[in-house]
């Protein structure tokens, strides 16, 4: 039994109240929460200690919690709760304090705080990509050039696209050190061996690729297919089908963007699947979500932070001029139009990018895996060291 | 008185399908009865108007209705209860019923009630009421809501009042106090006490039906309901105020309560430093703080260093719901505690509140209450038992230590202000500690040893003798007895206000710990007791649980041993003696329910309709087979007719079938048993006899309250005799029964029967 000196964090309850909508300190631990919960064990039940820590403000306790990122928000929870305290909007709540919590920056922490944070700091990021391609390309292309000429890939991709990734790449890495130091290192309890990293490391893969994890959101008797044909797992796979667009979308710019430059309409086979295949996936996810969180009809759409709203509109506007973009290369359209349509698009696609990566939302891309994988580590090293004890 | 006895047999309700009614009516005629015949609808109207034109013109004074329960048909067969003994022979629910139709062993049964009902009949008389010109007013004791309201209550019903209480003030508790938790949602705004309690006293002062004693306390209250007279002396000894003598006709108790004694708390820390305070002492330093500077803008500080406060935990149950302190809830510490949070949020914003508590206990709407509260960002609910409370001097903080808490281990909690939600503890009267008192209960009990019969009443002792409140002259004690932690209540189920001192009702925290919304209330039902009993006493009729029964016991006192036994066990003390120890009967005070007619073994005592004649002749009347078969075993059972005996009747009803080797007798309670009834059985030649009752002990379920266990206490040495006998002393047996038992019914008569087919017939069968 371990002794907790307690020390309540009123600024932190008032946070975590305001960067979602849940009622935790209405909860009176009764722990129908944790019980409903499909994902929760019975080694590790979640949400009801999140629910009053959160009420208490204990930031130690909540910044080593890795079971929010082990929520999917089916709200089983918030529709059996008894007193209205919405435990899974409070896991959501959490999530967006986790990502304030592991930016060693404090940009997070702003921008999940006020919406005009987050305004702010994306046009910041758009009046920078505005100066540096008026810088590279000028503000109006020459006469005569065709789009390659005027917007030439390979500067687009040296000053934009891969100062974007090794940005993104260097926050997400020391967020996610800082994360792991938080989660799993200043857990004295346990004591992960070396040679786990690694076997475990297929588990990192498996659930950025599948989310699985959606899948078990549903803990009903039903086999697979009785499921999938009922559109329970709807949800799952849109989000999937999103995921992968967007990762395959994100992997063509970065790398292969001169085949997006191309004026021919079928030139490759991986135009066809990258863009087209990505495209699709980007426009159908982002209006399915955006149709859930208006209709409001499932638990996870109930409550939209601002934060939601900013990251699928941008992802939405993205692809939308990505198409346009695409759209009017191939149509071979003036090269003038397509000229400012692709400064529309980089304006759109960086600060969402920069922003929304790192800072906000869109961040459970890395947090959500990596913490499935922290957590797995620790269980397996947990049981393994109860092997050792028992022999 | 003559014996003019009619017998009237109903063939209606399958009754006629089941027995041979012919039969019956020969049976019923062996007892040579003034009139006897059968009628297929008794309860209709011609059936009623045959009875009544033989009353009238066959002058039958004693109608022996051969029908339903006694419980059905009241209606119907409702003849002049003063003039016309009516006898009720249950042959529907309690035999054909529950036995197998046209048998012979259900016809027996048929018929051994309906000699068992003429024997009654025959020496039963309709009562004679004891109508008396009774005092009227009420004497309310305690001056605080509960006595308030129940004083103006029973001033608008058209009654005097004299209220008494011990302080210069009215209000009682809450009078002095800042403000009182808002009882209605939304529950944004707390009224001060005052300003309601004002209204109420300016009210009750104004009335003309009320006399007012302030400062005043009671000397003694001797008498009975309808005939107390009260003296009422100064609270204080040194006032020069004569005693004032008042006649009283009912009283209400109203003393309220004190806050558990604070240092009995030292275990939570009381006393460790001058910021651990107890909810009173907090109450107290808020409406200080108010009469200040009179108005609500001021904060509240430490005391040790008269800085503002930034943190307070209040404990819950600080000495409640704890064997070693009070084992009770008192109801109301939960919602003061949050109410007080409520106000420190707004005297002191910025201060952090916890609330340390095993269950949060806010009864009703007040959850909503609760739920507001637990919502506010700086209060912290802390679920846990605290495991100890220590004091940094250095940095002069409170440090708790919670154990059992949701945290998944224990906690500390370093606050600046500790409060301690204690309990609350009746007024019930003070222990009797002086040398007078002592002297008197060791009197008591050495008289108990030396009289001539068994020491009787287990409860005597148990009983801590009490005083200071309503200094009662009666032989039991000078107060009301408690039911348990003190409280002078009756059965918390079924009686509220009801106490063991008939006329004397309790009310308000003094009864159960309340809050002021459920004083009010208390006040009105305790008022209405008191107007009942005043009301039903001058007619000469009983109060609960026998309402409107219109006997009371009768004492052949010329015959009487000085036993002491009706003194000491009847369960309302109504009896009291003189120097010799001879019984003084108060009928007034008197339940009817004939504990004290069981208990005097040269039976003396009797009810015009009920006495150990009476039912020995009915056991007499008894018809016993010889022959040894399985159907000829007869067992009796003494069934209480609160509980056991409705329970028969609804098994009839739902035709459950029952062994038919029972004959039941109806008791008012299974206490007024007289051994004897035992002795004229055994010697009859019944088998076996079970006793069906209510349950005892502490959570007694009986109506009078000791009855049942008496009858348990008493069969211990009569069982003493059965070995003497040479009888085994599992031939009888007492069951406790509640009335939705019946299910159980025929499993324990079943069981009963057959334990007494393995012993064998009773030897004296045919002597």
């Amino acid at each position: 039994m371990e002794n907790i000196i307690i020390k309540t964090d009123n600024s932190l309850v008032s946070y975590i109240k305001n960067v979602g909508e849940s009622n935790f300190k209405k909860c009176f631990q009764c722990g129908t929460c944790s019980a409903v919960c499909p994902l929760s064990t019975e080694d590790n039940p979640f949400p009801r200690k999140e629910m009053i820590w959160a009420g208490w403000g204990l930031k130690e306790k909540l910044t080593s919690d890795l079971d929010p990122w082990l929520c999917y928000y089916c709200g089983e929870c918030s529709k059996n709760c008894p007193r209205n305290a919405e435990p899974g909007e409070l896991m959501m709540s959490l999530r967006r304090f986790l990502v304030g919590a592991y930016d060693w920056t404090g940009i997070s922490r702003l921008l999940y705080g006020s919406k005009y944070a987050e305004y702010i700091a994306l046009f910041i990021v758009a009046l920078i990509v505005f100066i540096e391609w008026a810088i590279l390309f000028g503000l109006s292309p020459a006469a005569g050039l065709t789009i390659n000429q005027a917007v030439s890939p390979d500067k687009v991709d040296y000053f934009f696209d891969w100062p974007m990734t090794v940005f993104l790449g260097a926050m997400l890495t020391s967020f996610i050190y800082n994360m792991y130091r938080k989660t799993v290192l200043s857990d004295s309890s346990v004591k992960i061996p070396f040679k786990l990293y690694f076997t475990e490391g297929w588990s990192l893969m498996f659930n950025f690729f599948t989310q699985y994890r959606y899948a078990k959101c549903d803990d009903g008797e039903e086999s697979f297919f009785k499921k999938l044909a009922d559109g329970k797992y709807n949800f799952w796979l849109t989000h999937l089908f999103l995921m992968i667009s967007y990762v395959a979308l994100f992997i063509g710019i970065v790398f292969f963007l001169n085949w997006f430059q191309e004026e021919n309409s079928f030139p490759f086979l991986h135009i066809i699947l990258f863009d087209y295949f990505a495209s699709i996936g980007l426009i159908f996810g982002t209006v399915y979500f955006v149709i859930k969180r208006f209709t409001k009809k499932i638990e996870r759409s109930k409550f939209s932070h601002h934060t939601d709203w900013m990251f699928i509109i941008l992802l939405f506007l993205t692809a939308l001029t990505g198409i346009i973009l695409r759209a009017v290369i191939v149509y071979k359209f003036p090269t003038a139009l397509i000229f400012y349509v692709y400064l529309v698009h980089l304006l759109i696609l960086l600060p969402m990018l920069v922003i929304e990566v790192p800072f906000s939302k869109w961040s459970h891309l890395a947090y959500r895996p990596v913490a499935v994988y922290f957590a797995n580590l620790k269980e397996k090293a947990k049981n393994l060291g109860n092997v050792e004890t028992t022999d | 008185m003559d014996n003019n006895v009619g017998v009237y047999v109903c063939s209606g309700c399958d009754i006629g399908k089941s027995l041979n009614v012919e039969r019956l009516i020969n049976t019923a005629n062996d007892a040579k009865p003034a009139v006897c015949m059968s009628h297929e609808f008794l309860c209709g109207g011609e059936g009623v108007s045959l009875i009544k034109k033989d009353i009238t013109e066959k002058s039958i004074n004693k109608v022996v209705i051969v029908a339903c329960s006694m419980r059905s048909k009241q209606d119907v067969f409702n003849f002049d209860p003063l003039s016309i003994y009516t006898e009720r022979v249950n042959i529907r629910e309690h035999v054909v019923r529950i036995s197998p139709p046209n048998n012979d062993n259900t016809q027996s049964l048929a018929e051994d009630y309906i000699n068992m009902g003429i024997a009654k009949a025959k020496k039963a008389e309709p009562p004679v009421p004891l109508i008396q010109d009774l005092n009227k007013t009420i004497l309310v004791v305690g001056g605080g809501v509960t006595g308030l309201n129940s004083a103006i209550n029973s001033a608008k019903a058209g009654y005097n009042v004299v209220l008494v209480e011990k302080k210069p003030n009215f209000g009682g508790f809450p009078y002095s106090k800042y403000k009182k938790w808002e009882t209605k949602p939304p529950f944004d705004k707390n009224v001060y006490i005052k300003e309601g309690l004002d209204r109420l006293i300016g009210e009750v002062e104004a009335s003309n039906n009320i006399k007012i004693y302030k400062n005043s306390k009671i000397r003694s209250i001797s008498g009975a309901p309808g005939r107390f007279s009260v003296e009422i002396e100064p609270a204080n000894e040194n006032d020069k105020v004569d005693v004032a003598n008042e006649d009283v006709g009912a009283v209400v108790v109203a003393t309220g309560w004190k806050p558990y004694e604070a240092k009995k708390l030292d275990y939570l820390g009381y006393g460790l430093s001058p910021d651990i305070l107890t909810n009173v002492e907090l109450e107290e330093l808020y409406s200080d703080l108010y009469q200040d500077g009179k108005n609500e803008n001021f904060t509240v500080s430490r005391k040790s260093n008269n800085e503002q406060v930034k943190s307070i935990a209040f404990i819950q149950c600080a000495g409640s719901r704890d064997e070693n302190h009070l084992p009770y809830c008192s109801t109301v510490c939960c919602m003061s505690s949050l109410k007080e949070a409520a106000l420190i949020r707004k005297n002191n914003p910025d201060a952090n509140i916890y609330i340390i508590y095993r269950d949060i206990r806010t009864l009703g709407e007040y959850e909503n209450f609760y739920r507001k509260m637990q919502d506010d960002e700086r209060i912290f609910m802390v679920k846990g038992v605290i495991s100890g409370v220590s004091y940094d001097k250095t940095n002069n903080i409170i440090d708790l230590n919670v154990k059992d808490t949701l945290f998944k281990g224990d906690i500390t909690l370093n606050v600046e202000m500790v409060v301690l939600a204690a309990g609350m503890v009746p007024n019930s009267g003070e222990v009797a500690i002086s040398g007078e008192m002592k002297a008197e209960v060791n009197n008591g009990s050495d008289e108990t040893q030396g009289a001539s019969c068994e020491a009787a009443d287990p409860d005597m002792s148990a009983q801590v003798a009490k005083s200071g409140i309503l200094n009662l002259t009666y032989r039991q004690g000078k107060e009301m007895p408690d039911l348990v932690y003190g409280f002078p209540d009756s059965n918390f189920i079924c009686f509220p206000y009801e106490s063991r001192r008939t006329g004397i009702y309790s009310a308000g925290s003094v009864r159960a710990p309340m809050d002021t919304v459920f004083s009010v209330d208390d006040a009105k039902g305790a008022t209405l007791k008191a107007i009942q009993c005043i009301e039903q006493t001058s007619k000469g009729r009983a109060v609960h649980p026998r309402s409107n029964d219109m006997t009371y016991p009768l004492f052949d006192l010329s015959r009487c041993t000085q036993c002491k036994r009706c003194t000491e066990e009847c369960p309302f003390g109504a009896i009291d003696e003189d120097e010799k120890g001879t019984p003084e009967p108060n009928p007034e005070r008197c339940r009817r329910c004939g504990v004290c007619m069981g208990a005097c073994p040269v039976r003396i005592i009797s009810f015009k309709n009920y006495s150990p004649d009476i039912v020995a002749s009915m056991i007499k009347s008894l018809y016993i087979p010889e022959e040894e078969e399985d159907d000829n075993y007869r067992i009796l059972v003494f069934a209480c007719e609160n509980d056991a005996y409705p329970a028969f009747d609804v098994l009839g009803i739902n035709k459950m079938n029952l062994s038919s080797n029972i004959r039941v007798i109806p008791v008012r309670c299974l206490g007024s048993i007289n051994n004897v009834w035992y002795a004229d059985a055994l010697s009859k030649g019944i088998d076996g006899i079970l006793l069906l009752g209510c349950k005892y002990g502490d959570d007694y379920q009986c109506h009078f309250t000791k009855g049942s266990e008496l009858a348990s206490y008493r069969m211990v040495n009569l069982k003493e005799t059965l070995t003497r006998l040479v009888l085994e002393e599992e031939r009888i047996k007492q069951i406790q029964l509640e009335f939705s038992d019946y299910m159980k019914l025929p499993e324990i008569v079943e069981d009963f029967v057959n334990t007494i087919k393995s012993l064998g017939p009773n030897p004296y069968k045919g002597f």
